[in-house]
């Protein structure tokens, strides 16, 4: 009864809000960073490999 | 006086011991069993069982203390926590210089789309905390036990003394001991919220060339990316990404040797034994251990659902022949390779040709990033 008690309390705390507002914002904070991270792995594969352009070049002579 | 007074010093520490002491030693005893039986994660639990056992000795050596006629003498592992953990976190940190020297980014550059696993394998973190402030803790404890699920030992040290949380001991014990049990907490996360059918779900892999430019910049944008939008991340994503920059530049060989082996070695001997200062018997023998060590799975558990689950959503808006097995989201947290592997296995027990291996190491990668940049944005959120 005791622990329900507690457990209610807390439901109702600042400090559960609080994190409640944590969980939220640092779940988007983490999926705006790999979102960036998504746009410039995309970039970097526009970047062709030097193997790869020496034997385009090989191909066209 | 009895003549036997005479060698009283030589049982005068024994009778000091406390039960606490003695079940720390137990303790101890038991992290260093699963290091060496077990094989779990031995490299870390063996010296922190060691160090255990070391720190509650009666009157230990290995810690401050006051000599009489002398006055204070410096304790080895006080003062290598001091130093190495409390002054600077320098030991995590410098860790991640190893780590990233052997992290290989190929598969996760080949592949993106599995960046957005590494981000949703960490909603076990914030999950937890919310948790944990339901059960009591501050919320500077509960973030620091959240962070458990970082799957990540280094950050979780990190975090949890950046935030002065009084339970550091706990929840390193925590975040290695999980980490070595993956391969038992993952395959029941991941059975929990998936169907045979969608274990099976084959994806092909289409290897392709990344640039050595590319493989160059990548570290370095990440760094500017991360430090721009969680600047309390840059201790250890910058350190991550150092380390993974003197791997890639391919001029320095002997460099990246050392911080792959020598380093990382070094630092991890010292690192565990140095953490058992935090596992003094008043400071661990409590029921908040017992309760962070349940918080600690649940961390783990809710990860691994968050990854599936995030994968099981995509896959709503694809093409059938576009879809994502949901287990190689589950891969998205930090513990690597072991959460690949277990995708891998789990794929080939539903259909013995479904090889996800290559897929789940891209998600287990992005995880590493995903884990440090979560660890800062705690920071940066707790520091408002």
């Amino acid at each position: 009864m005791q622990f329900l008690m507690t457990l209610l309390s807390s439901v109702f705390s600042d400090s559960f809000i609080e994190s409640l507002k944590i969980m939220g914002l640092g779940m988007l904070g983490i999926f705006i960073v790999m979102g960036l991270i998504f746009v410039v792995i995309l970039l970097l594969g526009k970047i062709p490999d030097k193997g790869e352009k020496k034997d385009k070049e090989d191909k066209k002579e | 006086m009895p003549w036997y007074d005479n060698f009283k010093f030589l049982w005068d520490n024994v009778l000091q011991i406390t039960p606490q002491q003695a079940v720390m030693y137990l303790i101890g005893g038991l992290l260093i069993f699963l290091a060496i039986k077990k094989g779990l994660e031995p490299a870390l639990l063996l010296p922190m069982g060691f160090g255990a056992i070391l720190v509650n000795l009666p009157n230990t050596g290995v810690l401050n203390w006051e000599m009489p006629g002398v006055g204070n003498v410096n304790g080895i592992i006080e003062w290598l926590y001091k130093i190495g953990i409390e002054a600077s976190e320098a030991m995590p940190v410098l860790l991640f210089v190893g780590i990233g020297a052997m992290i290989d980014f190929g598969p996760l550059l080949t592949n993106p789309k599995m960046l957005l696993f590494g981000a949703a394998a960490q909603f076990g973190i914030f999950f937890t905390l919310s948790v944990a402030v339901l059960c009591g803790f501050s919320l500077q404890d509960a973030a620091s036990i959240g962070i458990i699920g970082a799957a990540d030992g280094p950050t979780s040290i990190l975090v949890s003394q950046v935030l002065k949380s009084q339970y550091i001991g706990a929840i390193a014990v925590a975040a290695y001991s999980y980490m070595a049990l993956v391969p038992i907490i993952q395959p029941f996360a991941i059975k929990l919220v998936t169907t045979k059918e969608e274990r099976k779900i084959r994806m092909p892999y289409n290897p392709k060339k990344v640039s050595r430019l590319a493989r160059i910049l990548f570290p370095i944008i990440v760094t500017i990316i991360a430090g721009l939008i969680a600047p309390s991340s840059v201790a250890l994503v910058g350190m991550l990404m150092f380390g993974n920059l003197l791997r890639e530049c391919l001029c320095l060989d002997s460099l990246a040797q050392t911080a792959q082996t020598a380093l990382a070695n070094l630092i991890t001997i010292f690192l565990g034994i140095t953490i058992s200062f935090s596992m003094k018997a008043e400071n661990f023998v409590r029921w908040e251990t017992l309760m962070i060590m349940g918080l600690g799975l649940v961390a783990f558990v809710f990860d691994t659902i968050g990854g599936v689950l995030f994968a099981k959503l995509i896959n709503l808006f694809c093409k059938k022949e576009n879809r994502i097995n949901p287990m190689v989201g589950g891969a998205g947290i930090s513990a690597f390779p072991m959460s690949a592997r277990v995708v891998q296995k789990l794929g080939l027990e539903a259909d013995n040709q479904n090889h996800l291996l290559m897929h789940a190491i891209g998600a287990n990668v992005a995880g590493q990033i995903g884990s440090v940049v979560a660890g800062g944005i705690i920071l940066t959120m707790m520091m408002r």
